[in-house]
């Protein structure tokens, strides 16, 4: 805000100018690490606008999607409020076996499907999804593949050059960017309608909004120092390259669920100490019938950051058994220590055992 | 020192040229104007347009060149 405090990519004068720069080198960073082109990386508000964007823009009368059992209401929300416009969707199931989610997947495709949309890995439970099946099979059918990325990026490897078409992802979690940005990025090969039209800084004398990216879907001023600052993370994801991010997390989540299994009447719902490959480092957990958002409470009180509830995750919750309970989740980053997880399990422990 | 001008259609597009240019040694600075699609971004490109222009296109960017 200090060295950059003009608008990005409307004036010509030396601030604006340095602010455009700097806006340009986050957007390569970003782009880079999707394997995109910067032209086609969209800085939007959060996941929520990016996945709105890519939604809504290939929305069309009597259009159909194929959803996932465990989306996030980013994605299950848009994609229900087109059925007042006409459009329809089916959920397939995931399962535990990715053939059998696969079968499932395909049988839920039908010739008016436009697009099938999943997350890298549940926000609940860090299941994961079979993307690179996923993405063949949307290519052989012909239909538009997006992944909401939110809770995999920086962590899973996601590439457009993968096959997938868009990529929709947070900038506050696993890119450690700031709450309020996000990222949308495409291969070009689905054009998109608009979301909202505005001023782009570009073509300005036409009263349609421009055709190319990533002006299109950044009408309006940036959040530009939010934009800055994303770049900023996805350095700092590179720096320690998501594998070993990865690594930490997982080794952490594997710690916490097998010592939380061991206390009564404690009931953890992530299996990533079972079956590692199918699992993004998020454990869920419950304590006795405390309610999640209680649960969340006392360990706030005792020092502990953890979100209690349904996570906007109703469809995950309803697969789960946990609709009418949430349930409370742990998230680890690459800041997390080991010591801090033996911590929260002995809170978790106290507080099963005084319920 | 000669130079020419070429009309990019917005900042992204532009500042993408400007460091594609530089790491291939050619000098080239952004300058905002206002030409027959309103605001635009052009590039002010010291160098040949002859060895310019098919180094551009070879990244996606064609020589939009003012009248």
């Amino acid at each position: 805000m200090t060295a950059y405090g003009a608008n990005p990519g409307r004036s010509g004068h030396a601030m604006s100018m340095a602010a455009s720069r700097a806006v340009f080198a986050s957007r390569s960073a970003c782009a880079e690490f999707f394997g995109a082109e910067p032209e086609n990386t969209v800085f939007t508000l959060n996941c929520t606008h990016a996945l709105n964007i890519a939604i809504k823009g290939l929305a069309r009368p009597g259009a159909h999607f194929v959803l996932s059992d465990i989306e996030h209401n980013a994605v299950i929300r848009p994609v229900h409020s087109l059925k007042e416009r006409g459009m329809s969707y089916t959920l397939f199931e995931s399962t535990p076996d990715p053939v059998q989610t696969m079968l499932n997947a395909s049988r839920a495709i039908r010739p008016e499907t436009v697009a099938l949309i999943c997350t890298a890995a549940g926000n609940v439970t860090g299941q994961r999804m079979p993307l690179l099946e996923l993405a063949d099979l949307c290519r052989r059918r012909r239909i538009c593949f997006i992944v909401d990325a939110a809770q995999g990026a920086g962590l899973l490897p996601l590439n457009l050059k993968d096959g997938i078409n868009i990529i929709c992802t947070a900038g506050h979690k696993g890119l450690y960017g700031p709450m309020g940005t996000g990222l949308m990025l495409t291969d070009g090969k689905y054009p998109l309608k608009t979301l909202m039209e505005g001023g782009t800084g570009s073509a300005s004398e036409s009263l349609e909004q421009p055709e190319f990216l990533p002006d299109r879907f950044e009408s309006g001023t940036i959040n530009t120092p939010g934009a800055i600052a994303l770049g900023a993370g996805v350095d700092f994801v590179r720096s320690r390259t998501p594998q070993k991010i990865l690594e930490h997390e997982t080794a952490l989540c594997r710690n916490l669920c097998g010592t939380l299994r061991k206390i009564p009447g404690v009931t953890v719902y992530s299996e990533i100490d079972r079956y590692q490959e199918q699992y993004a480092p998020v454990v869920s957990f419950n304590i006795g019938d405390i309610p999640s958002a209680d649960a969340s409470l006392k360990l706030s009180d005792m020092g502990f950051c953890l979100r209690g509830g349904l996570h906007c995750a109703p469809l995950a919750h309803r697969k789960l058994g946990t609709l009418e309970t949430g349930t409370v989740r742990f998230a680890p980053s690459a800041f997390t220590t080991p010591e801090e997880v033996n911590r929260l399990a002995k809170a978790v422990n106290y507080l099963a055992r005084t319920k | 020192m000669n130079f020419f001008l070429i009309n990019t259609r917005s900042m992204t597009q532009a500042e993408k040229a400007r460091l594609y240019l530089a790491r291939n040694g050619i000098k080239s600075v952004i300058i905002r104007t206002t030409g027959r699609n309103g605001c635009t971004f052009t590039l002010k490109v010291f160098g040949d347009a002859g060895t310019v222009c098919p180094m551009l296109s070879r990244i996606g960017i064609s020589c939009d060149l003012p009248r």
